[in-house]
């Protein structure tokens, strides 16, 4: 038995020739292959290669296939720097996509979101940054603290991007963040961000900050909305009222108007009718100048004609009749004026 | 041949020697060499070096600039606020050798910093106002409705500082504290307020305040619209009846000149012979008043009449 194990050991420290041989080939073929690996390497459209050869920055690469000292000699590291990465503060999306999902905020979702206006209200404000690598070499060797890159980076994009938002929006008036200021907030967070990140050297350009959902916070969303409705409300008393004006002046003067051309018209009605009878007396008058007596008699009997004509019961009773007038039936419903000098009883 | 396995152990002891003596420095590191524990050497430039091998050793450290971001803090200001509040800094390495002695690696750095931070912003945070911490500039708040603007219950605060000069307090306070680089081979390079809000428990008085500036806003609004639709009412009002008063006015006064003008035009008419215009307008009464189904009761002697009677011309008179 030892025997056996002997020979075992004999033949690994001392193999035959061919044995010798082919483990010889296959230590090669396994050196080569790691070899080629590390030598030959490419980069992806959207990259750049940062290139360290014993440690040092000696080039960056463009996109394609290129080729190296292998390790330990030569690094590179492929960097997207076309990408633009999107980081959402005070919620987060589940699924994007014309039906967006969103998660349900977390305890650091509301944390994030929750910040202190100029009048030391309180807001909820929900945004996005979207950035780019504007340089490989300093994106990644820069900022250090967390084993992977991208979350070293990304760290201190958000710290920053959250002191510039709460900066701005601390300056200013809730209404600020909530309505007419968003549009200025969020431009001046991209400038102030860049200038910050700028001043770290990290190799990051900003490419948009967006405010998105701005909110006061859920309790006290009942007062804010009531002070939109007051408003409004009084927009619609006010129009109103003046609703009312409009409708109701024009009418009076209307009225006035009318009333005034109607008095006018009585005016020229009755003038006009008077000056008519006027000139008719003064006509007749004129003839009746020129034969006084028998005109008058004229007319006189003319009127008597037409009126007793006109007249249904006619009593002619002679003077020298007496006693005649008391024994008349004078019922109320028949009027019996008595004319000439009769009527004596 | 004979000679094979001397070269493969020949090789392979180059190699291990190799590994031995020669290290790296990339971009991201500087490194201390060490022998026996004691320090020997310091490179920070990145590229290929050579050092006794087994005898000395290479420490890493990060040469990069490193986050500091602390636990987010109650903290009292000087106007008596309990805040709850959140900064961060940024610090490196600048004294690889210092560095190592005193903290060893990153973990031990980050201790230091927590201490050095947490009392340089209590201490600024406790020696300002909350508006400091909030604001940035006196810029006359602006809102989106005149009456929020001039509501004068709500209180201002003006600031002496501003929020970016007390985050370089911050960053002086913890520089003062203690000589980094000296003792420690660290800098603080930033430090910013990250967050600051009020604590948990005065969060509902906020809301409250809130609520009731928006109420008194709300209401000031339904009496000023009170105000108002009742001003024009009024005035309406007031412009109505004078038109109206007008009306009559100027309606009576065209009637009562027109009624003066025919009475006027009937006296000058009339006027010129009076009797006559009486037995006219008699006769035209008659004929208007006595109509159909009325009796009467005549009398013979009458100018009309008088034929009846007799033929002769009677006395001239009138009926």
């Amino acid at each position: 038995m030892s025997g056996e194990f002997e020979q075992a050991i004999l033949f690994f420290m001392y193999p035959g020739r061919r044995y010798r041989r082919l483990l010889v080939l296959a230590v090669v073929v396994v050196v080569g292959l790691f070899l080629v690996s590390s030598v030959f390497y490419s980069i992806g459209p959207e990259e750049e290669g940062v290139l360290l050869r014993f440690g040092r920055h000696v080039a960056s690469t463009e996109p394609g296939l290129h080729n190296k000292f292998p390790w330990p000699i030569d690094q590179v590291y492929p960097v997207p720097v076309q990408r633009v990465i999107p980081l959402e503060f005070g919620f987060r999306t589940l699924e994007a996509g014309r039906k967006t999902r969103y998660a349900n905020p977390t305890r650091e979702d509301q944390m994030i979101a929750e910040m202190l206006s100029g009048d030391l209200n309180l807001a909820h404000v929900e945004w996005i940054v979207q950035y780019r690598i504007s340089d490989a070499f300093k994106f990644l060797f820069r900022l250090g603290g967390e084993p992977r890159q991208a979350d070293a980076v990304e760290n201190t994009i958000r710290a920053a991007a959250e002191t510039v938002v709460r900066r701005l929006v601390g300056d200013g008036s809730v209404d600020e963040v909530l309505t007419f200021g968003r549009d200025r907030i969020a431009g001046d967070a991209k400038k102030q961000l860049q200038a910050m990140l700028d001043g770290f050297d990290c190799g990051v350009a900003i490419v948009a900050v967006k405010l998105q959902s701005v909110a006061p916070p859920e309790q006290v969303k009942d007062a804010f909305d009531s002070v939109n409705r007051a408003r409004q409300n009084k927009e619609r008393v006010i129009n109103e009222a003046k609703g009312q004006r409009n409708e109701l002046v024009p009418r009076a003067r209307g009225e006035r108007d009318r009333a005034v051309l109607e008095a006018e018209g009585y005016r020229e009605l009755v003038v006009r009718a008077a000056q008519g009878r006027a000139t008719a007396f003064l006509a007749q008058l004129a003839e009746y100048q020129k034969a006084p007596e028998v005109t008058r008699m004229r007319l006189y009997l003319e009127a008597m004609e037409e009126l007793l004509g006109r007249v249904d019961e006619k009593l002619i009773i002679d003077e020298s009749v007496r006693g005649l007038v008391p024994l008349l039936d004078l019922s109320p419903d028949r009027s019996a004026p008595v004319a000439g000098k009769g009527g004596r009883p | 041949m004979k000679a094979l396995p001397v070269i493969i152990v020949l090789i392979v002891l180059a190699v291990i020697l190799l590994k031995a003596s020669a290290y790296t420095v990339n971009e991201a590191e500087q490194v201390i060499i060490t022998q026996f524990g004691d320090p020997k050497n310091t490179v920070t430039d990145p590229g290929l070096y050579f050092k006794t091998p087994f005898i000395q050793k290479v420490h890493r450290l990060e040469k990069r600039y490193l986050p500091w971001d602390g636990e987010p803090e109650n903290m009292v200001t000087k106007d008596k606020k309990s805040i709850f509040i959140d900064v961060w800094a940024r610090w490196r390495i600048v004294d690889p050798l210092r560095f190592y002695q005193a903290c060893r690696n990153i973990r031990g750095g980050q201790k230091i910093l927590d201490d050095l931070l947490d009392s340089g912003v209590r201490d600024v945070v406790a020696a300002h106002n909350l508006i400091e911490c909030v604001r940035d500039s006196n810029e006359p708040l602006r809102y989106e409705t005149e009456e929020l603007e001039t509501d004068r219950d709500r209180a201002v605060e003006r600031i002496e500082i501003g929020r970016s000069e007390l985050e370089r307090r911050m960053l002086a306070s913890v520089r003062a504290a203690a000589d980094l680089k000296a003792i420690y081979g660290m800098e603080v390079t930033d430090v910013h307020i990250k967050r600051v809000n009020y604590v948990e428990n005065v969060r509902n008085r906020v809301y409250e305040r809130m609520q009731s500036e928006r109420t008194r806003i709300a209401k000031l609004f339904q009496s000023e619209a009170e105000e108002e639709a009742n001003r024009i009412l009024g005035n309406t009002r007031k412009e109505l009846d004078e038109i109206l008063g007008d009306k009559e006015q100027k309606s009576a006064e065209i009637r009562g000149a027109a009624d003066a003008e025919v009475t006027a035009i009937y006296a000058a008419a009339h006027g010129q012979d009076p009797e006559f215009f009486q037995f006219l307008r008699q006769l035209e009464a008659y004929k208007a008043a006595l109509r159909s189904g009325t009796r009467l009761v005549l009398s013979t002697d009458n100018a009309f009449l008088n034929r009846l009677r007799e033929a002769e011309a009677p006395a001239p008179a009138q009926p």
